[in-house]
């Protein structure tokens, strides 16, 4: 196992703890394509249910980079989801 | 591998209803289609009901002459997309007064639908990707099972769908796939495929190389250019067995076409044998009268193999009128039915993978969250067709 120095943690607040789970189980599946390269751990944050934490470590800030930049990317879709999908937003 | 959650139960409709509504997502390359089908249960008097497209929309990423779709900006495009199509799929489709038993036909809601369906692969990683991230959130939101589905079974539940053929030889050709796949003993089996290129890919990198418009899509430009060729240049031939070989041609062609484009080359492949000069429009009809008669040999040996005399053509290049047109001559010669659809039911779309995605839910087959990654590479075999016997 390489060593992975390079580390970044984003906390994403959210309305409510619900939708952090929804976003928390809808990212979680997808593994890292490079997982020797990038690691990465989405939780809920102990302190408070509705915020989502995503860790990063990774070989280099460039790895790291692109992985973040990927996840904000998914979380700005998820978000959307969120926003526009609900039930209540219909009929 | 692909995980499925299977239940020996069949699901019922929702209560008081005798008919099933899907949502289909599909973004497996660079289009993106969402689509609400309605299944009904047989009855005495329609022991087959037809399932009702209720709304079928999808947005194409398109790119400049030239150019083709990469992963990434074709991924962007989905992302960017899929909420105010999802939306619209939404608003556009109206439960009919038969279905609901209310007065009047009423706009579908949420609750009406009984899961959500997503292309599982294969395809493009990272479109594939951005699109299931959506349906997963729907699937959390709106408390609906997922069912993940193989595109290339969309394609084939919904062309027999819609054509009602029952049990064709099955000719898929699109810019990712090249298969002739016939059904035996619950699953559609794979007689014959391309060992490099799809023909679909084909079409699309020769329009490149010409640099035609890639709207509404290549290969349909490339139809249009091929009505006005008028020399047949000989390309390579390329069946192996019941196999075909695509890039060799391709690389063949686009030489040729280099060659014509060049100015100062005076090369003899710029001229036919009786000195005509070779223009990209006859280019065009040669290449597709070269591997449209290879697709429509091995579609012919699959027919002998499996002893049936019907063919249904799916996928993007089955809307090309001329291999339809081949095809044809080909199955009357041999006095059997041809069955194709047109482009909103053979271009990539959302409605086929909700046609294919109720067929495995209705057996009682979704899909778990944590085991809805698509995959690029999903064979065609690889699904049990629980929803067929013999």
């Amino acid at each position: 196992m390489a060593s992975l120095p390079y580390t970044l943690k984003l906390v994403i607040p959210f309305e409510t703890s619900h939708h952090a789970d929804i976003a928390l189980q809808t990212l979680s599946p997808d593994p890292e394509l490079k997982p020797d390269q990038l690691a990465r751990a989405i939780t809920i944050s102990e302190s408070s249910p509705s915020e989502l934490v995503v860790e990063f470590l990774a070989v280099s800030d460039r790895v790291l980079r692109v992985g973040v930049n990927s996840m904000m990317d998914n979380l700005g879709l998820v978000a959307e989801c969120l926003d526009e999908l609900d039930i209540a937003n219909f009929n | 591998m692909i995980c499925y959650d299977i239940s020996d139960k069949f699901p019922a409709p929702q209560e008081g209803r005798n008919y099933f509504v899907a949502i289909g997502l599909e973004g497996s390359a660079n289009k993106l289609g969402v689509g609400i089908m309605l299944q009904q249960l047989p009855t005495k008097h329609t022991p087959v009901p037809r399932a009702q497209v209720l709304c079928n929309i999808r947005d194409t990423y398109i790119t400049p002459p030239g150019e083709g779709f990469l992963p990434r900006d074709t991924a962007r495009h989905h992302r960017n997309w899929v909420v105010r199509l999802i939306k619209r799929s939404l608003e556009e489709s109206v439960l009919p007064a038969k279905m609901s038993g209310e007065v009047e036909n009423r706009p579908i809601r949420v609750n009406d639908i009984d899961c959500i369906c997503f292309t599982q692969g294969p395809g493009m990683g990272a479109p594939l990707q951005s699109v299931v991230l959506a349906a997963r959130a729907i699937s959390l939101m709106w408390k609906k099972p997922l069912v993940g589905v193989n595109h290339c079974i969309g394609h084939i539940e919904m062309g027999r769908e819609i054509t009602g053929a029952l049990n064709p030889v099955v000719l898929y050709v699109s810019g990712g796939n090249t298969q002739v796949i016939a059904y035996s003993h619950q699953r559609y089996r794979i007689f014959g495929e391309t060992l490099d290129i799809a023909v679909g890919n084909c079409l699309d990198r020769f329009a490149r190389t010409l640099k035609i418009p890639n709207y509404p899509s290549p290969g349909y430009n490339i139809e249009q250019l091929a009505k006005n060729g008028k020399n047949f240049v000989e390309l390579p031939y390329t069946v192996k067995g019941m196999d075909l070989s695509m890039s060799g041609i391709l690389a063949y062609v686009d030489n040729l076409a280099n060659e014509i484009f060049n100015e100062k080359s005076n090369s003899k492949l710029k001229y036919t044998t009786t000195g005509q000069k070779i223009t990209p429009e006859d280019l065009c009809y040669s290449l597709q009268e070269t591997i449209f008669a290879m697709l429509v040999e091995i579609t012919e040996r699959a027919m002998a193999h499996v002893n049936t005399n019907q063919v249904l053509i799916v996928g993007g290049v089955g809307c090309n009128e001329r291999l339809q047109e081949m095809m044809k001559t080909m199955v009357v010669d041999r006095q059997g039915e041809i069955f194709a659809t047109d482009e909103s039911f053979c271009i990539d779309n959302g409605i086929m993978i909700a046609q294919a995605g109720l067929l495995s839910y209705r057996e009682g087959i979704t899909t778990n969250i944590k085991s809805s990654v698509c995959t690029q590479r999903f064979r065609t075999d690889e699904v049990f067709i629980k929803w067929r016997t013999n």
